[in-house]
């Protein structure tokens, strides 16, 4: 089959998956709507005002919330997988799930009533924490080895000061765990302005930086002496996987896997082919995000269960599919 | 004309005392023991290393360009070569990559003529990751002349390369002496670099200690004094051990 054909199928696919997670997203949860009821709370009918509060005061914030999440989430996996040239990377790599939760825990302890504020202690935490890496990889020449021992360094120490603050105000600790599990529950299309400004602008530098972020699989030596200013992209890269990821963060709370493994997926899918992999990569993140988040409320309803268990246990398998399949091909 | 008068250092220790030279085009072969600083001094050039002085190619100075500039000047075969999950075509394609975004047909078919020249047009689709050493010289020389730049820097690019595709590499050496290329060639393997070069540097700890042509340095005594190496000839082939 041709390359062309191939990129046909694998996107079609992939849009088709997130027009029917979009679609059955909105239209299912602890009240599911019927057809006549989706439209005409979609269309604001009258004698359908119950199901036009709940499409817009719930569904599509919803949706809306994790469509740019997994955009945010697997972007920011796709960079940093790329400049750091390490498959393992993903956005908790430069302590953004780390130092999110730190500033979360810290305010909770410090401002036991200042709810609001969460979502901009997450996003300020998990930047602060993105600079000091990037501080400490920055004086070692921005190498990758550095940013990546850096981020286990300081996710470490900002883990200890979780472990820290859990034991000085166990009661801090009880409002934490929802945040530190994550989920798409009670997020409002206000909270989402700011992060969906941040996370468009964030896929648009991503676009722009593709060309370059290709030839990273060469090495630095050989992108460098192919044109990539090698150090400088790694910076930018660096920058804005973390502040797309962080913008997510402020509104999702610490959801794993995704910027780990739909880079991986999208890479496999579209045989390595770097602009392929920057537009896939948004798409089934967002599927992804989409269906696990589905799943969480729907399954169990009224019960919701934390979207990560979904996001593993829809993508691992996946995943792990493509690995074993591309070794056989191998 | 191609002249270097560099120094480096690695933290405190420094690899390259004040190396200063200067060659016209053809083949140089650079040549000196393990940890000598041949590879440092390619890299210097290359702009991957840090260093002080200066690097003039046909009086422009190359260290003050940007990367994009300096890639259409200079173009690497590193030692150890990279194994991407990309098919070989699109990797020797990225030689074009500081010209334009997209390779256009024309383009395309000189990307094709290069890889039928080295012998590795039935390898365009297959990954890069799954080739062998040699075969991913192959590629990698591929992506160089597709770069088509005017100074042509070899890392011990005849390492991994069986007899026929040496015979290849060399005639590969004589087109782009013919093209008018600056070419600075590394090599550990004396009969190797000293067979491809016109002129030969030798670079002993850290500094040029000998700059000729190549029948000065065949004559045996520069070699002994660098390697501790002898030469003798063995029907009509000049070896040194």
């Amino acid at each position: 089959m041709s390359e062309k054909k191939r990129n046909l199928i694998v996107f079609s696919g992939a849009a088709a998956l997130l027009l029917a997670a979009a679609f059955f997203s909105l239209r299912l949860g602890s009240v599911s709507l019927s057809a006549a009821q989706f439209w005409g709370g979609m269309l604001g009918k009258e004698g359908y005002e119950t199901y036009t509060a709940i499409f817009y005061s719930s569904r599509l914030p919803r949706v809306l919330g994790a469509v740019l999440a997994g955009i945010a989430f697997s972007q920011a996996g796709t960079l940093l997988q790329r400049v750091t040239d390490n498959p393992l990377a993903s956005p908790s790599i430069l302590g953004i799930n780390a130092g999110a939760g730190f500033a979360v825990l810290l305010l909770l302890v410090c401002f036991p009533l200042a709810y609001r504020f969460l979502p901009l202690a997450a996003f300020a935490g998990a930047l602060i924490a993105t600079f000091l890496i990037l501080g400490v990889a920055r004086s070692a020449g921005m190498s990758r080895v550095v940013i990546v021992l850096a981020g286990v360094a300081l996710s470490a120490l900002f883990q200890a000061g979780i472990s820290f603050l859990s034991v000085v105000d166990p009661d801090a600790l009880a409002s934490y765990v929802d945040f530190s599990v994550g989920g798409l529950h009670g997020v409002k299309t206000d909270d989402l302005i700011f992060p969906a400004v941040l996370i468009l602008l964030c896929l648009t530098a991503g676009q722009l930086l593709c060309r370059k972020l290709a030839l990273f699989c060469l090495g630095d030596t050989l992108a460098g002496s192919l044109g990539v200013s090698v150090k400088r992209v790694r910076l930018i890269s660096l920058v804005v996987a973390a502040a797309s990821a962080a913008a997510a963060v402020s509104f999702t709370g610490l959801i794993g896997f995704v910027g780990l493994i739909v880079p991986h997926t999208a890479r496999t899918l579209v045989k390595g082919n770097m602009r392929g992999e920057m537009c896939l990569s948004p798409m089934l993140g967002a599927a992804l995000l989409l269906l696990a988040d589905l799943l969480a409320r729907t399954l169990f309803a009224p019960t919701e269960i934390p979207v990560g268990v979904f996001t593993a246990l829809l993508g691992v398998p996946f995943f792990l599919g493509l690995v074993l399949r591309r070794k056989r091909h191998v | 004309m191609f002249e270097v008068s560099l120094s480096a250092a690695y933290g405190k220790k420094q690899v390259l005392k004040g190396v200063q030279f200067s060659v016209g085009s053809g083949v140089t072969a650079l040549l000196g023991r393990n940890g000598s600083g041949k590879s440092t001094l390619l890299h210097c050039i290359a702009g991957a290393l840090p260093f002080t002085g200066s690097v003039r190619l046909d009086g422009e100075e190359l260290s003050g360009l940007s990367a994009r500039e300096r890639a259409k000047r200079i173009g690497i075969l590193p030692q150890i070569l990279p194994s991407p999950d990309l098919a070989a075509e699109e990797v020797v394609g990225f030689g074009r990559s500081p010209y334009a975004a997209r390779l256009s047909a024309h383009e395309r078919e000189d990307v094709r003529a290069v890889m039928d020249k080295l012998g590795i047009g039935g390898l365009k689709e297959r990954r890069v990751c799954t080739l062998s050493g040699g075969e991913r010289q192959k590629v990698f020389l591929a992506m160089l002349l597709v770069q088509d730049t005017p100074l042509v820097l070899l890392d011990e690019p005849t390492t991994y390369m069986d007899l026929p595709f040496k015979s290849v590499f060399f005639s590969v050496l004589e087109e782009l002496k013919e093209k008018g290329k600056t070419v600075l060639f590394v090599s550990h393997d004396l009969s190797d670099g000293i067979m491809a070069a016109d002129h030969v540097l030798l670079l002993e700890e850290g500094a040029i200690s000998f700059a000729g042509n190549r029948a000065e340095c065949l004559d045996g005594r520069v070699i002994e004094r660098a390697f501790g190496a002898r030469r003798f000839e063995t029907e009509g082939i000049v070896l040194f051990r």
